[in-house]
């Protein structure tokens, strides 16, 4: 029993183990930069004949020498995925609020000089002139212009907040304007993830738990999840396949067996429909209504309160954004058109007659030369259908602005250079509740909500980024504390390896005694 | 020969051997778990222990006058000079080849596990010196060389 050491052999087997455990290493090498790859690592043991390996001196005796593979180990944290996936929901969703937010800053913008700022100073422009001339044509042409110009230019805002909105949500009637939205696109995509998750759920209820193959398509799982996650606030149940059960707010959506339902959408005119044939009593406002389907038939016909975050709940809130702020624009359009057409039209203001060679006329007629109506028909003034009276539009029609004011009725038809009313319209400029300060008051409301979405959507995105270093720390591959674990996994072997040798002798003393 | 003394020193030896066995056991246990922390603590335990196995079989190699005689030949002795211990040197024959089996086993296991690990922690060390080593193209005078020059093993080749 000399130099029992150099007898020793390798087995068949032990040289396929060594093959498999280089490869995994060979694995976690080449995937190291790889999205979603968990790192991998070989659990060898003992081969065991009868008994399995134990604690114990028996088990461990009873035991061949030879090597096995008994799992490839995947490296995962379940616990710290599931919150990982939590936060990406609220990434998009808050991500999603900053979008609506800058997109509406957009629409705001007044670089161009073409926006509703400019719109505002050039109208007060053109009052001040007039104010200074007020039988000068010219200068009523020119307040006209100025007032069409703002009036189109809260159409053009609203049209625009309008076109953004219909971009996400559909216009709330049109199936073809909600198919070509963002929520529609959305919806379409995480039906595509659903089909992939119910695909790996198969493959994973075939595949031998602990082999290559499985933690393959465990990563690939786990990439799936994340996709889904930043949809909605999903809830997953592992099973011990490794495949996993996906339901929303309670409502089960892929199971091992198949996606158990698809989201779609409807415009909230349907719905509506829907709700009136069905004797319910519809609270929805949005205009883009999400359903659960499966086979053309639908499972559930209202599901948007169970999407409150994740990038469908923040399309779907945001329309509240601009539904908040297309308010605040129509409250602006309506104080525009009350406060001019109040001067306007206020009892002792006068307009001019040329061709009755420059005299003041009567206001007894007045009430129809209102500055700002609506070009719709409608009795309420919007920042959509803001417009300038069309009787200004026509020959002498700037003659019918009411410049003249005389207090107490008491006319003097020949005054034709009085321009108190319109210094009254001047004057409203410096009001402390001004049209401008109130317009004010809008843009410093967007762009509050801009960067409050912003800063809460940064701060987001570094939670995510902070749990993705330590999902990562955790379960990635780092070629530094690899190659340490190695060199001393290596030392600790080498040194083992001598101890051994040295009690050689001692073992063949014990197999000559025993003789 | 003093049977009595040999008695009392072959008991000596199973006792020590059987600790052997338990700590090839629990070697065997720290490889597998991979526990590499605990090997130096084992390690030094078995060698204490291969020390004093030692001195106990030259206490009993004194006491056959130099000869390192094995189990079989001190029944055959004690069969003519002590017949009164030539059962329980049977039982001890039985309880050494006992020991014998089981303590090899161990030691196979343990070895060859460790020369597993050895060559799969080297070869895995190979694989990633070779991710960090730059791909290049060395020319001799024989023209363009394929594979690399550098060679790293961790293993120790004894001598």
């Amino acid at each position: 029993m000399s130099n029992l050491f150099s007898t020793l052999h390798i087995s068949g087997t032990a040289l396929n183990v060594n093959q498999s455990a280089i490869n995994i290493v060979s694995n976690n090498i080449a995937n190291m930069n790889t999205e979603g790859y968990h790192k991998q690592k070989v659990n060898l043991a003992a081969v065991t004949v009868g008994l399995p390996v134990g604690n114990n001196v028996n088990s461990q005796i009873n035991t061949n020498a030879g090597v096995e593979i008994i799992s490839i180990e995947r490296y995962s944290t379940n616990f710290l995925n599931s919150y990982y996936n939590d936060q990406i929901s609220e990434q998009s969703y808050l991500n999603e609020q900053k979008n609506t937010m800058t997109n509406i800053a957009n629409v705001f913008d007044d670089l161009e000089g073409q926006g509703l700022d400019t719109a505002l100073q050039a109208f007060y422009e053109a009052i001040n002139n007039f104010s200074k001339s007020p039988n000068d044509l010219n200068a009523r042409r020119a307040f006209i212009e100025a007032a069409s110009a703002l009036a189109k230019s809260m159409n053009k805002i609203a049209k625009k907040m309008n076109d953004t909105e219909e971009s996400n949500v559909g216009d709330g009637t049109n199936q073809y304007s909600l198919n070509h939205s963002k929520i529609k696109t959305t919806a379409d995509s995480l039906n595509r993830s659903l089909d992939e998750l119910a695909s790996v759920n198969k493959m994973l209820a075939n595949s031998q738990t602990g082999s290559l193959e499985n933690n393959t398509l465990l990563d690939k799982r786990d990439l799936i999840l994340k996709e889904i996650s930043q949809y909605g606030d999903f809830k997953t149940e592992i099973q011990s396949d490794g495949s996993v059960k996906l339901s929303l707010g309670g409502i089960k959506v892929v199971s091992r067996e198949g996606v158990e339902g698809y989201f779609g959408v409807q415009t909230g005119l349907k719905y509506d429909e829907y709700c009136q044939n069905n004797g319910i009593k519809n609270t929805n406002e949005s205009n883009a209504v999400i359903t659960l389907e499966k086979d053309g038939e639908i499972l559930y016909q209202n599901i948007n309160e169970k999407f409150d975050t994740g990038l469908i709940g923040g399309i779907l809130d945001s329309e509240n954004s601009y539904e908040s702020i297309r308010a605040d624009l129509d409250n602006l359009a309506q104080e525009i058109a009350d406060t001019f057409n109040e001067i306007q039209t206020r009892e002792g203001a006068y307009y001019l007659e040329t061709n009755n060679g420059n005299t003041l006329l009567s206001n007894e007629n007045i009430e129809d030369y209102k500055i700002f109506t609506t070009n719709d028909s409608s009795s309420n003034i919007t920042a959509e259908n803001i417009s300038i009276n069309q009787v200004f539009q026509e020959e002498n029609g700037a003659e019918k602005l009411a410049a003249a004011y005389f207090p107490n009725n008491n006319p003097d038809i020949n005054a034709v250079g009085n321009s108190n009313n319109i210094t009254e319209m001047l004057n409203t400029r410096n009001q402390s509740d001004s049209i401008e300060k109130t317009y004010d008051e809008i843009l410093g409301k967007i762009t509050a909500a801009y960067e409050s979405k912003t800063n809460e959507s940064a701060m987001q995105d570094s939670v995510v980024q902070t749990l993705d270093n330590k999902i990562n720390e955790q379960t990635g591959v780092n070629l530094n504390e690899e190659l340490t674990d190695l060199i001393k996994f290596q030392n600790a072997f080498t040194a083992s390896a001598r101890v051994f040798s040295v009690c050689n002798n001692v073992l063949d003393t014990l197999v000559h005694l025993g003789e | 020969m003093d049977f009595h003394s040999l008695m009392e020193i072959m008991d000596k030896e199973i006792i020590l051997y059987a600790n052997m066995r338990e700590l090839l056991a629990a070697k065997k246990l720290c490889i597998i778990l991979n526990e590499v922390t605990k090997f130096p603590e084992i390690d030094a335990k078995i060698l204490e222990l291969t020390e004093r196995i030692k001195e106990t079989n030259e206490a009993r190699i004194k006491i056959t006058n130099g000869s390192n005689l094995n189990i079989t030949t001190l029944i055959n002795y004690s069969q003519q000079e002590a017949p009164e211990y030539t059962y329980k040197l049977e039982e001890y024959k039985r309880k050494l080849n006992n020991l014998s089996r089981e303590v090899l086993e161990l030691y196979k296991a343990n070895t060859e596990l460790l020369e597993f690990g050895i060559t799969i922690t080297d070869k895995s060390i190979q694989v990633i010196i070779g991710a960090f080593t730059p791909k290049k193209t060395n020319y001799s005078k024989y023209g363009k060389e394929s594979g690399s020059h550098i060679g790293i093993s961790t293993i120790v080749k004894e001598v």
